[in-house]
């Protein structure tokens, strides 16, 4: 049993465990009560959707599929900092 | 030897890091307050995303079945943890202020607020923010007065 199979095998239990937490989170992003909720919703999903990313990326050995990990994590942060800039101070200056 | 420890330890990271994105969602469901969510969302995001991150790294870089291609996942995967680590507790900093100031919601339910009682009072903030529009010619200030509060 080498190291390859190690790491094949033991994917399957990671991939279960990450794609129930997507769903609670998707869940929690569409019945949230305001939209901070939906965005820190949204946030958590996409920070652990670029983990996911990177493990999917040694997995299929693709280097395209893990270096969208970076855009996702900084827009994720474009969001939270936009929705902060409308809530007080009503506008989004660059 | 070193290569199988460094792999072990990278795949512990990967488990725990799972754990704790499903310790992460199930508070993010169960919490009925936005400030609770708040620190489940703490924990899904350097628990759940950063730990994972560095451990994919870990085992990136002793995987001798990638080729030449596990330089450039340890580079990407080490890239972005650090990139998550920097922007996450920023971005929830940033979302809870917010919700606070600008008032969204329900308020939270606290024994003793001591941020409220260092806060002007709304009238002065009515005042600032009036006198202020008032003026010709000085749009550069106004990112450091809060608009919405005066509702």
């Amino acid at each position: 049993m080498n190291v390859q199979s190690v790491f094949y095998t033991s994917l399957y239990f990671v991939a279960v465990l990450y794609t129930f937490a997507f769903v609670l989170y998707g869940i929690r992003a569409i019945k949230g009560p305001t939209t901070a909720d939906i965005i820190m919703a949204v946030d958590c999903l996409s920070f652990d959707m670029a983990a996911f990313m990177v493990i999917l990326g040694i997995y299929f050995r693709s280097i395209l599929l893990a270096s969208g990990a970076i855009i996702l994590a900084l827009w994720a942060y474009m969001l939270d900092v936009y929705y902060t800039k409308y809530v007080l101070y009503g506008e989004v200056e660059v | 030897m070193i290569g199988e420890a460094v792999f072990l330890a990278g795949m512990v990271m990967i488990f725990i890091g799972a754990v704790y994105d499903v310790i992460a969602s199930i508070g993010m469901l169960r919490f009925d307050d936005f400030y609770l969510r708040a620190h489940a969302a703490t924990v899904g995001t350097i628990g759940g995303a950063v730990l994972p991150i560095f451990g994919a790294g870990l085992v990136a870089l002793v995987s001798p079945w990638l080729g030449a291609l596990r330089y450039f996942l340890t580079g990407i995967a080490l890239t972005t943890g650090v990139l998550i680590l920097l922007t996450a507790p920023t971005g929830s900093h940033s979302l809870v202020s917010a919700v606070y100031f600008g008032r969204i919601g329900r308020p939270p339910r606290l024994v003793v607020d001591h941020l409220a009682e260092d806060l002007p009072v709304r009238k002065d903030v009515e005042e600032l923010v009036r006198e202020h529009e008032d003026l010709p010619g000085e749009e550069g200030e106004a990112r450091f007065v809060f608009r919405r509060v005066r509702r």
